[in-house]
């Protein structure tokens, strides 16, 4: 059985709900401390998470503090080396404060999770959203591999979650969006709230040059389960879930299961 | 037109700037600062009633200054917090967000609840204390290397995609 590395930093919070949904995808996961570095390195894994969470309670900016942790060398040479990485949320700003993503140059720092920018609002948004991949990224994310063209709704939490670019970058970071914010029907989502943070080309996820690592800001993990969708939530999902029966909603996967069933198809999980 | 500013900072030692110092501490620079605070930097362009506008706006707002765990002061030349170590020298820097939400969403408010402010500012300071003997172009260039992030193991206090960083004087 393949196995997972599920990273916790002080401040990690989604770590084991991270590593049940890897479990339940049919890959071994564990959850290593940021300081277990020997045990970690002598247990290499064939796939590495940096879960969500508030990383030394996002001091100085989110994610920067982790991103310098000796723990970070294991990763960046485990990415280095192809290793699929998954950083969701604050796990995806530890991989942009680490340079691994968009990682045109790996170890310098080019591109920022910033502060959220929508009409009237600072500060934290917690919700769901519509998200579609990139066919490009389809194609070489291990991540995303099982995706197709239906957009899926996940839930976001966050408070620095604007992906942003300096503009002589805005051409060549479009071959590493792994995924984008969109409406239920899979629409250009003109702003907010279908682009809940005012990310710049509407990424919602990012990756690097072979797409190994991405660095995500929703939380598939929330959205593991179909009964974990909200009843009132609009389009195919929403009417699955209003549709299913009890015992359905069970045993049913909902639409962020998709990205561990990626992983689990590119590790040959049966 | 008046330009108000003011630096508030917490009653006890900030965890953020505790923690920004031990990761200076491995980053084994030539010389690291031997103390670091970080303050709230907010900047008032008030129409009218210049410093008494600004405390009047301040009371009503704990999001601003919550009194029961912070301290605020005017800032100028003569910058100084009480118990502020007299045998140090200090060098500053100013973290500002590019596009900064905080800022645009607060003048809105201000405005809208009548005060006298065309727009506002917020920012970060960090002030690096070195012993004052030391060599003033040497504690800039420190502070300088410090102040922007650029690879994962350099600088610390700044993205520069998303932030710009200015000393302060």
């Amino acid at each position: 059985m393949p196995r997972a590395a599920v990273i916790r930093f002080p401040g990690s919070n989604c770590e084991f709900e991270t590593a049940r949904v890897l479990r339940n995808s049919g890959i071994d996961a564990r959850i290593y401390n940021w300081n277990d570095i020997e045990r970690l390195s002598d247990n290499r894994a064939d796939a590495y998470v940096l879960p969500g969470g508030f990383s030394f309670q996002d001091r100085i900016r989110a994610g920067v503090i982790a991103a310098r942790e000796s723990i970070m060398d294991l990763v960046f040479e485990e990415a280095v080396n192809g290793k699929p990485i998954l950083g969701i949320c604050n796990g995806a700003q530890v991989l942009l404060e680490s340079g691994l993503v968009p990682g045109w140059k790996p170890g310098s720092v080019q591109a920022a999770l910033a502060g959220n920018l929508a009409p009237g609002r600072s500060g934290y948004l917690s919700g769901w959203i519509h998200l579609k991949a990139a066919p490009e990224a389809v194609e070489k994310c291990p991540w995303l591999c099982a995706m197709n063209e239906e957009p899926i709704p996940v839930p976001i939490a966050h408070a620095e979650g604007r992906f942003v670019f300096r503009e002589e970058d805005l051409d060549r970071v479009m071959s590493h969006i792994g995924l984008t914010y969109c409406g239920v029907d899979g629409s250009a989502p003109h702003g907010w709230p279908g682009n809940p943070n005012g990310s710049l080309l509407d990424v919602a996820a990012l990756m690097n040059a072979d797409g190994n690592v991405l660095a995500m800001m929703p939380h598939p993990e929330r959205s593991f389960h179909l009964w974990q969708v909200p009843p009132d939530m609009q389009g195919p999902w929403g009417d699955m879930r209003r549709n299913s029966s009890m015992k359905d909603l069970e045993d049913q996967p909902g639409p962020g299961a998709i990205i561990f069933k990626s992983l689990a198809k590119y590790l040959g999980v049966e | 037109m008046d330009s108000i500013q003011i630096a508030i900072r917490l009653k006890t030692p900030d965890p953020q700037a505790v923690t920004a110092l031990n990761a200076i501490r491995a980053m084994r620079l030539q010389l690291p600062p031997l103390k670091l605070q970080r303050h709230d930097l907010w900047e008032f362009e008030v129409s009218s009633g210049g410093r008494n506008a600004v405390s009047e706006l301040i009371g009503h707002f704990t999001d601003i200054v919550n009194p029961n765990k912070q301290l605020w002061l005017f800032t100028g030349k003569d910058f100084s917090l009480a118990g502020e170590d007299p045998e140090l020298q200090w060098v500053g820097i100013v973290v500002r967000d590019y596009v900064d939400s905080v800022s645009e969403n607060w003048t809105d408010l201000l405005k809208r609840r009548g005060f006298p402010v065309e727009s506002l500012r917020y920012s970060v300071l960090w002030r690096f204390g070195y012993l004052k003997d030391t060599d003033e172009a040497l504690t800039k260039k420190m502070a300088l290397d410090l102040s922007v992030s650029n690879t994962r193991a350099g600088g610390l206090f700044s993205n520069p995609v998303s932030q710009e960083v200015s000393f302060w004087i």
